[in-house]
């Protein structure tokens, strides 16, 4: 993806165009990121935006534990994020953990996955 | 004849004293004692209990438990179910001759059924801001002739239908909440009586007082202060087409009391003081009030 000069330095005109296409994925939304965004295993960190209280994470913790392939699930009240342990060899989507804090009546932020065995992708749910 | 003429004196004495009464016993709800336009997931079910005791003027009692059932249909509709038990709602009734004597009636009140919509939403990192508004029926389930002496505005029910409409707004951060909700209960008439119509009106902010920092992951528990105030404007309950001495005005209290939350349930009690109150004739005027509340989440798979 990125355009390199011949002494395997990037280009100024490399750094542009991959500057132009993270900013085209970004616009666009998540939608064109799911195929990145599906791990095995690993681990997921999503920013929960709008949960205030411990009473208020009761329905957030049902929910993402309730995702098939979810070992464990931590959050943290102060920074808004669940640190989601998946099962190894599990699947779970980035789709799947956003439709979880819908579901829950709160709103999802950056995902970002961990410890991935491919690439480790970062997702943006742009809200 | 001299039988029915004493019973309705005693009739019309007791519901001149506790008609005032109805603004305590059935106070408008406020962010601690209803959950405003907080968050509640699709599937989540809240199972709360309310034991209230109100203390007014002219020997007026009550004391009565409201059981509330919570369900996030979606993360977005809330349906609300409410039954009232009255345990004691007693009076002091002048009887004939200027005997006067205590009469209780207990049992069964109104059930109130009521759906919430969030329409408005925006959610930040520890932070929420949200509009809601409610709309509800109030069924005559309660029993409305316990006991004669006390009048029809002591019975545990009031054996008319009603709606009530409401609009609630809350912000809350990680430190502190506030919330405030407008609304208005219409009453239908049942056998030429008729409740009045009340206009309420609440807010409220609670403040963090423990634990003083958070630390990463979720506290076990917290403790909040909570400072409300609640005000009711209803018009007198009218009998054969005229007003019923003594129902019907306007009562504002301030409310403090305190929450403790965990995860799983909390725990809350709140005082109420009267602050402003206005009746008509010789209606019962509210001394004090307190309320104990009880919340415990559950969760169910079945939801939108």
């Amino acid at each position: 993806m990125r355009a390199r000069g011949r002494r395997g330095q990037p280009t100024r005109a490399g750094a542009r165009l991959a500057g132009v296409l993270l900013t085209l994925a970004l616009l666009s939304g998540i939608s064109a990121l799911p195929a990145l965004a599906q791990e095995q295993g690993g681990e997921a960190l999503m920013v929960v935006k709008g949960v205030t209280s411990p009473f208020a994470t009761f329905g957030l913790l049902k929910h993402l534990n309730g995702i098939p392939g979810v070992e464990r699930v931590d959050f943290s009240l102060r920074s808004g994020v669940a640190d989601v342990k998946m099962k190894p060899g599990a699947t779970v989507t980035a789709q799947q953990l956003r439709d979880a804090v819908h579901s829950a009546a709160y709103t999802p932020g950056e995902i970002r996955f961990k410890s991935a065995p491919t690439a480790a992708a970062t997702a943006s749910s742009g809200q | 004849m001299a039988a029915l003429r004493r019973r309705r004196r005693l009739s019309l004495a007791g519901a001149a004293l506790l008609g005032a009464a109805l603004v305590g016993a059935r106070p408008a709800r406020a962010q601690l004692t209803f959950p405003g336009a907080a968050p509640i997931s699709s599937g989540n079910v809240i199972i709360r209990t309310q034991p209230e005791l109100i203390d007014s003027t002219n020997g007026v009692h009550s004391i009565l438990d409201k059981n509330i059932a919570i369900y996030g249909a979606s993360p977005d509709l809330a349906f609300i179910l409410q039954s009232t038990s009255f345990i004691a709602n007693s009076a002091n009734v002048v009887g004939p001759g200027g005997r006067s004597f205590q009469a209780t009636a207990a049992g069964l009140g109104d059930t109130l059924l009521e759906a919430r919509y969030t329409v408005y939403q925006v959610d930040g990192v520890g932070s929420t801001f949200r509009i809601a508004p409610y709309i509800g029926v109030s069924m005559p389930t309660g029993m409305d002739n316990v006991n004669s002496d006390i009048g029809r505005a002591g019975q545990p029910g009031s054996g008319t239908w009603g709606s009530r409409n409401a609009l609630t707004m809350t912000y809350a951060e990680l430190r502190w909440n506030g919330g405030a909700e407008f609304g208005y209960q219409a009453n239908s008439a049942d056998a030429g009586y008729r409740f009045g119509n009340t206009f309420y009106a609440d807010a409220g902010v609670h403040y963090l007082l423990w634990p003083t920092t958070l630390e990463t992951g979720v506290p076990s528990a917290e403790l909040y202060a909570s400072l409300e105030a609640n005000w009711t404007n209803q018009v007198a309950n009218r009998a054969a087409g005229m007003n019923v001495p003594g129902t019907g005005g306007q009562l504002l209290t301030i409310d403090p009391g305190l929450i403790y939350t965990r995860r799983l349930y909390s725990l809350s009690f709140t005082a109420l003081l009267p602050a402003l109150e206005h009746v008509r004739d010789n209606g019962a005027r509210l001394n004090y009030g307190g309320i104990l509340f009880f919340r415990y989440s559950l969760f169910t798979p079945y939801h939108w």
